[in-house]
């Protein structure tokens, strides 16, 4: 009895961490920045080096180990569980808590930018997984094993969780004014609601081949409404970033700093053939010297076990990663990409799409200081096909949009990839003289058959936790959309 | 006068009895004792660790007598939970006693290192051959997952702190749950401070029954120790000191056929051995410098480590003086060892200076005591692990040496050619350089120790006041030097280590104070009562605080100033308190039927505020057959006792385990990670683990029966033991689908048994005049099984590296070992890759077995003619697995064995077919694999992270059989110590380990060594772990 009195209990009443806040303690403005990150840390790392492998700008060194399961399509249920892992807990959860905490509070700037990155991170799941964790998600203690939802239930959800964040009132007294500590967009609310509207516009357009009508008609309104698109990058930009440990572009941290060796990644002769057919200057941007090499030189797609001296395969040029560099979500490039297959879909042939094509190349020039306002003249390389079929302009559309994302927003360009088949997919291996420069090869040590990969296979982390995880599907099995 | 037969000496506290009266009498400090005895009585004359014997009084008026020391230890006094002496007669469970003679034998550092093999049951392993490394003691098997499984360790009645003062990068002292496998550095263990030859006995209690009186922290065991301390009469000054020197014991065995190069071709610049024949033709290796490059002849130099490991050394002394009156006592002493290990220069290196003062008083009823224990340690530990980009790590960039490279050619670090800019390749760095140019300092200063306060009310009632304390402060700085080859040099493709500097800061307090009462009552002649009520409070404090920096700007320099970056700081406190409420009470019927039962209840400060109180009962019977049927007893069957016993402890939480948590923000990328504050904007996120409020402790229930026979006059003696215990509601941190927001839970969990058997068998084969041979038997078998885990969770990831997992799963021992299996058809048949010829990876990972013992066993022999003295003693633990690091990265550059495999010519996947796949992308069927595995693959045949299956191979068994002590002893005669004023000489050679025996598949590290950590993650093997070494010593002990 003498125990069980308040005497007692207040000496035992230590049990409150002096170094970490009780949850109830966070606000949106706090937990917001680790979120983004945590969608820049991933889609802009982990699966920008699985994106730009697949999306052949890189290749596995032949001197070195790190990403031969990647470049070999030998990936098995248990690769890249971790990063499965931090998208959901680190990215995902924390957005949940932001816009619940937001919405209680009527805070609808936040309220619309943690669903925002919500949308986009998870729509980069879905897209990987075909299925997700999405309507019984984030439930904590209240659900620990949650469905896996198809992912067009997926997107419908995001779609319209978008459009209800973008109903609400952004003038109200109860909205916050974070400034930089938004360090999307420095706290401009119309920034948000054109990345809003912009990924719409990319989530119709992924599903435009599965489900045409609803996609059409999604596109459709957005132009009736004429809502605004992103005229400016939608990123984790270079002011996020420093050129010190644990604080710059996660792509560089990751591949430069982090692993004992920074030339894992060589260029592809993919897209260097490409480069150098069309002599893109862009080249000296994506790409860097090999050790001892005063020319642009490549492998071929998965041809790291070749036999060539060390000296040649040091020689091979670099992936030019750096440590400031933006991780685009939606880049402004892109943007223009989407409005331009979007107008043509909707208005073929009208101008605009010629001029939204423009934009978004020289827009691509841009990101590396470049002008590319030659290449899309009458007669230059990249010039639209104003005259040509919708295939080819489709074809011209995508190539450039591939063209614009090698680095940490790779991984966009594979699904842009598997969604149009562009670039074409080559009938000889890139060392045949009847290669065409660009089209994609099927890598040389792949494991599949000449099978590409086309999803992710579900972590059997998850499936070790959680009954829910649906049956096993091979790498080579198509996502949803992926009808084409 | 009453005296000790075997030194002479008088023994104080001798009680006298007339034989069936109650006329008594107790021997004072010189042993000398009066008692009015009639003619013709007989007198008794008894006391603990001695033979009682009875003499006739016949008309003798005074009877001088010399008592036998009771050599079989029937009678013998073992110190059990609360510091209590017990006759071991009465006990109704298992317990080992060590006696300091068998504690310092080999004169080890640490006080676990001479036990290894020698008690059943307990698992006893040092962590490396490393000066000062840790010690890993499991008794009666793995039973908690949460990563906890050291036995509590308490001195002179007061539990004492044990952390592990590991260091893995970035992370603060103490992780018992390491998984790291970057850099991860052993500083020893907390008990490891103590000093042998300060230890009068220690009693390893291992059941439940033994320890439920500690509750809440006694769920794996208990070792308790007594320290010396002064006796009545004559100052004693006691002298120990030992000179060891230690070699290499345990190191990778190489292939000898193949030289530099990779792919099968020769190639100056590679880390590997996959280059052509060894050919003995001399050949230019190296980078060219200046226009010059050296040769040398194209062999190999197996010799590797014997030329780079160099003798350690380790000097051991110690002094005591102690003494005292009837009423005062006092005990003080002196401990420094200093040693030096094999690898080169001081980078591993250990001191320790030991300081201790006892005292105590008697003032009438009242007997006061005080303990005061000082301990410094310095050390220098080389670090494990693959490095990161700040620095090398030794034992990784030692493997990477081709085996045609004759080490001592590269020990010049500085020379042109071995320098940073030259060294012979990229893709490692010099050894020389890691170990002479990377470093850290490690300091300790702890401070623990008692007061007592001892109060006689009356003959039945006493009470008991001990207040300990245990206060440790040790600081760690490792730095890592700039390794970065110069632009237009041979190295300048390789990526530079920046070099770094760790500041790392751990302080830890604990506060102990138990208040009891004690009760004895004899009823009547046949009962007696005994027993104690007791309050006991406790409290934990650590503050942790690490800064680091990377990218050092000024070379040889180390400081957190030194540097462009800003440095990344963390801080963490802890603190937890427990209450308790105990008493026992040990009833015994005519000396030969004895019941104990006990109780405590603990509050917690870790549980939930209305959930924290838990109740932890025990009992236990001792039956000695031998004493209740006499007629049984004779010339056969001298002993025998029957006991079984139950018992329950627990196991409360960690602190702040029952909310949720905001943590700093920070974003993992797959390697590396990106930390807030980022350009002037911070950030703190949702903690991925959930607490939880309802949290009760973790419960261990256990029975035990077993039996102590003798035989022969006590020259056979069987004990044994069988145990089942239970532990249930274990709190861990679970991992949950993340698609609830999260990767962990906190939550009680899960049912893990441990079944076991225990057997000690001591004989004494021949037992004459002038010889004497003992020996002792110990073995145990351990049945481990996880019984339960929670709901829709099929196994639980204890550790992991490299693809290979060491999962808990249910009906499965604890620590499953699985990994990667080749994909095969539904005939067994391997499936490969036609383009390669390499096997194609399953999806599922396949169980490779588990870490578990099938059975250990010891053997310990003494051999003694007059005063010499021969020992020995064998370590012989059978099945288990290991995941080793050292075999993968053996494999990976060629150096292994294995990798020799055909003549490393191209050979077929045995029993290998293809895939056929229609065009819808389905297998339709399969064909004969035509495909070998050429040169150019034969590397990735046995790179696991090109044929992922080959990490079946790099888990190997870690079964052995070590020889763990060879001593030769010699005891001065009295004659000759006499002369030089001394009591006792004895002199003493010793080796320790200097055998051991593995299977043939293990040619690559010492199967004791781990990096991960003394406790359970450690079990899954080593990650770049150092040598094991043999010892052999002289050792010399005088006493004034």
């Amino acid at each position: 009895a003498l125990l069980t009195t308040t005497a007692c209990q207040d000496f035992l009443d230590v049990n409150k961490d002096p170094s970490n806040p009780e949850v109830g303690q966070g606000q949106p403005v706090s937990v917001f920045p680790a979120a983004v990150a945590s969608t820049a840390g991933t889609a802009g790392a982990q699966y920008a080096i699985l994106g730009g492998i697949w999306s052949q700008y890189w290749t596995q060194s032949a001197t070195a180990n790190q990403f031969k399961d990647i470049d070999a399509y030998n990936l098995t249920a248990s690769s890249l569980n971790n990063t499965f892992d931090e998208v959901y807990s680190g990215a995902l959860n924390d957005y949940q808590f932001v816009i619940k905490k937001s919405e209680a509070s009527g805070d609808w700037f936040y309220f619309l930018a943690g669903t925002v990155m919500k949308a986009y991170t998870l729509q980069i799941m879905a897209d990987l997984y075909d299925k997700v964790p999405y309507s019984e998600a984030f439930q904590g203690l209240d659900n620990l094993t949650p469905k896996y939802d198809d992912g067009d239930k997926v997107y419908a959800g995001l779609i319209a969780e978008l459009d209800n964040a973008l109903s609400k009132d952004f003038t109200a007294a109860t909205n916050s004014t974070p400034g930089t500590r938004d360090i999307v967009f420095g706290g401009k609310v119309d920034s948000w609601k054109r990345f809003a509207n912009t990924l719409k516009l990319k989530m119709y357009l992924r599903m435009i081949n599965a489900k045409p009508t609803e996609a059409l008609a999604g596109i459709q309104k957005l132009y009736t409404d004429n809502v605004g698109f992103l005229t400016t990058d939608a990123a984790m930009g270079a002011g996020n970033f420093q050129d010190a440990p644990d604080k710059s572009n996660p792509l560089y941290e990751y591949n430069n700093r982090r692993l004992n060796t920074t030339t894992n990644l060589r260029a592809s002769t993919t897209f260097m053939s490409w480069l150098k057919a069309n002599n893109d200057p862009r080249i000296a941007s994506v790409y860097k010297f090999g050790t001892g090499a005063t020319t642009y030189s490549s492998l071929d797609q998965g041809d790291f076990n070749n036999l060539q001296s060390t000296a040649v395969r040091n020689a091979i040029s670099i992936a030019n990663t750096t440590p400031l560099a933006p991780v685009h979500f939606i880049s402004t490039a892109e943007s223009y990409f989407l409005q331009a297959e979007a107008i043509e879909r909707l208005t073929p042939g009208a101008a605009t799409a010629k001029a939204a094509y423009d934009a978004g190349v020289k827009a691509a020039f841009a990101q590396y200081s470049l002008d590319g306002s030659s290449f899309i003249a009458a007669g230059g390389k990249y010039e639209y096909p104003v005259a040509g079929s919708f295939e080819q302009k489709l074809e011209a559309i995508i190539t450039q949009k591939w063209a614009s994302m090698a680095g940490s927003h790779a991984l966009e360009a594979y699904f842009e990839k598997n969604r149009t088949g562009y670039p074409k997919t080559s009938t000889v291996y890139s060392n045949n003289v009847a290669y065409i420069p660009g089209q994609f090869v099927y890598p040389k040590e792949g494991v599949t058959q000449g099978l590409f990969a086309k999803r992710l296979i579900f972590s059997d982390r998850d499936r070790q936790r959680n009954p829910n995880v649906p049956a096993m599907v091979s790498l080579t099995t198509k996502v949803w959309w992926d009808v084409k | 006068t009453v005296t000790d037969k075997s030194d002479g000496g008088p023994i104080p506290g001798v009680s006298i009895l007339v034989k069936g009266s109650s006329i008594g009498a107790q021997t004072s400090v010189d042993g000398k004792y009066s008692i009015a005895a009639p003619a013709n009585a007989t007198l008794v004359f008894k006391f603990v660790g001695y033979t009682t014997k009875e003499v006739t009084v016949g008309s003798a008026s005074t009877i001088n007598i010399a008592m036998d020391q009771d050599s079989k230890q029937l009678g013998e006094v073992v110190v059990t939970a609360l510091g209590i002496s017990r006759e071991k007669k009465a006990l109704g469970y298992s317990t080992t006693a060590i006696s300091k003679e068998e504690l310092t034998k080999a004169s080890p550092v640490s006080m676990m290192d001479g036990l290894q093999g020698k008690v059943a049951g307990a698992e006893i392993s040092s962590q490396s051959g490393a000066p000062g490394a840790s010690s890993k003691v499991v008794l009666r098997g793995y039973a908690s997952v949460s990563g906890n499984n050291q036995p509590l360790y308490v001195v002179d009645g007061v539990p004492i702190n044990n952390t592990a003062s590991s260091s893995a990068l970035g992370v603060a002292a103490g992780g018992s749950t390491s998984t790291s496998v970057s850099r991860t550095t052993d500083f020893g263990n907390g008990a490891n401070d103590i000093n042998p030859n300060d230890i009068e006995s220690m009693s390893i209690l291992k059941g439940a029954a033994a320890t439920s009186l500690y509750g809440s922290r006694a769920a794996s065991g208990v070792i308790i120790i007594t320290t010396k301390s002064g006796k009545a009469g004559k100052t004693k000054v006691d002298f120990n000191s030992s000179s060891t020197f230690s070699s290499v014991l345990f190191t990778p065995t190489l292939q000898s056929l193949y030289g530099q190069g990779w792919d099968g071709s020769y190639d100056s610049q590679e880390n590997g051995s996959w280059g052509p024949k060894l050919d003995g033709v001399n050949r230019v290796w190296g980078n060219t410098v200046g226009g010059q490059r050296l040769s040398k002849p194209y062999v190999a130099n197996t010799n590797r480590f014997n030329d780079f490991y160099t003798t350690g050394n380790e000097f051991n002394n110690s002094i005591a003086i102690s003494g005292g009156t009837e009423k005062n006592t006092f005990y003080l002493s002196y401990g420094n060892v200093s040693s030096d290990g094999i690898i080169p220069t001081d980078v591993d290196s250990y001191n320790r200076n030991t300081f201790a003062l006892r005292g105590s008083t008697t003032l009438g009823g009242l007997k006061a005591s005080a303990s005061l224990n000082y301990v410094t340690r310095g050390a220098k530990a080389v670090s494990t692990g693959q490095g990161t980009n700040t620095g090398a790590t030794l034992f990784q960039e030692l493997i990477q040496t081709p085996v045609d490279i004759n080490i001592n050619t590269i020990k010049d670090y500085n020379n042109v050619y071995n320098n940073v800019d030259n060294y012979f390749t990229p893709y490692a760095q010099n050894p020389y350089f890691t170990i002479n140019e990377n470093g850290n300092d490690f300091s300790s200063e702890r401070l623990f120790g008692n007061t007592g306060l001892d109060y006689k009310f009356a003959n039945w009632i006493s009470a008991k006041w001990t207040v300990g304390f245990d206060v440790t402060d040790s600081k760690l700085k490792d730095w890592q030097a700039v390794a970065a080859p110069k632009v237009g040099t041979p190295n300048a493709s390789k990526k530079p280590f920046v070099g770094g500097v760790q500041e790392n800061s751990d302080f830890r307090k604990e506060f102990n104070s138990d208040f009891m009462v004690n009760l004895d009552q004899k009823i009547n002649s046949d009962f007696a009562i005994n027993g104690l009520v007791g309050f006991n409070v406790n409290q934990r404090e650590a503050r942790i605080v690490n800064t680091r920096v990377e990218g050092l700007i000024l070379d040889g320099f180390y400081d957190l100033s030194n540097s462009a970056n800003a440095p990344a700081s963390s801080a963490s406190y802890s603190k937890r308190r427990l209450v308790g409420l105990l008493a026992q009470a040990n009833l015994s019927f005519k000396d030969y039927l004895y019941l104990t039962v006990n109780a405590r209840n603990d509050w917690s400060s870790t549980l939930p505020k209305d959930k924290n109180s838990f109740f932890y009962p025990g009992a236990n019977l001792g039956f000695v057959v031998t004493d209740a049927f006499k007629s049984l007893q004779g010339s056969t069957l001298s002993f025998a006792k029957l006991r079984a016993s139950i018992g329950k402890t627990g196991n409360d939480a960690s602190p702040y385990s029952i909310a949720n948590y905001l943590t700093a923000g920070s974003a993992a990328l797959g390697f590396g990670q990106l930390n807030f504050p980022l350009n002037g904007v911070g950030s703190f996120e949702v903690s991925n683990q959930i607490g939880n409020p309802t949290l009760r402790p973790e419960l261990t229930t256990e029975y035990e029966l077993g039996t102590d026979l003798r035989f022969f006059n006590n020259r056979v003696g069987i004990d044994l033991a069988y145990y089942n215990k239970t532990t249930k509601d274990q709190i861990l941190a679970v991992p949950v689908s993340a698609g609830s927001g999260y990767t962990s839970r906190i939550t009680n969990f899960g049912k893990i048994e441990n079944k076991g058997v225990e057997l000690a068998l001591n004989l004494t084969p021949i037992k004459g005049d002038h010889f004497t041979w003992d020996a002792t038997y110990t073995y145990s078998k351990l049945n481990n099984k996880v019984l339960e885990l929670p709901n829709g969770l099929k196994e639980v990831v204890l550790n992991t590296a490299y693809g290979v997992d060491m999962v808990a799963t249910v009906g499965q021992p604890l620590g499953v070992i699985k990994g990667h299996a080749a994909k095969t058809n539904a005939k067994g048949q391997v499936i490969v890759n036609p383009s390669n010829g390499l096997p194609i990876v399953a999806q599922d990972k396949v169980a490779y077995g588990n870490i578990n013992r099938k059975f250990s066993m010891g053997l310990v022999n003494r051999f003694t003619y007059d005063n010499w003295a021969l020992g020995c003693s064998f370590d012989f633990r059978k099945g288990g697995l290991m995941y080793s690091y050292t075999s993968r990265l053996n494999d990976f550059v060629g150096n292994s064995v294995r990798s020799t495999l055909n003549d490393r010519r191209p050979f077929l996947v045995p029993n290998s077919v293809n895939e056929v796949i229609g065009t819808d992308g389905k297998v339709t069927g399969y064909v004969e694999n035509t495909t070998a595995i050429n040169m150019a693959n034969i590397g990735d045949y046995f790179n696991q992270t090109n044929n992922n299956s080959a990490s079946r191979s790099q888990v190997i068994d870690k079964s052995f059989i070590k020889m763990r002590d060879l001593t030769l002893s010699y005891q001065f005669p009295k004659s000759l110590v006499g002369a030089l004023k001394a009591d006792n000489a004895s002199i003493s050679l010793y080796g320790r380990n200097l055998f051991v025996w593995v299977p043939k598949e293990n040619s690559f590290i010492d199967p004791e060594v781990s990096t991960f950590s003394n406790d359970l993650a450690g079990e899954f093997g080593e990650f770049g772990g150092g040598p094991s070494v043999r010892s052999y010593g002289v050792s010399l002990k005088v006493g004034f």
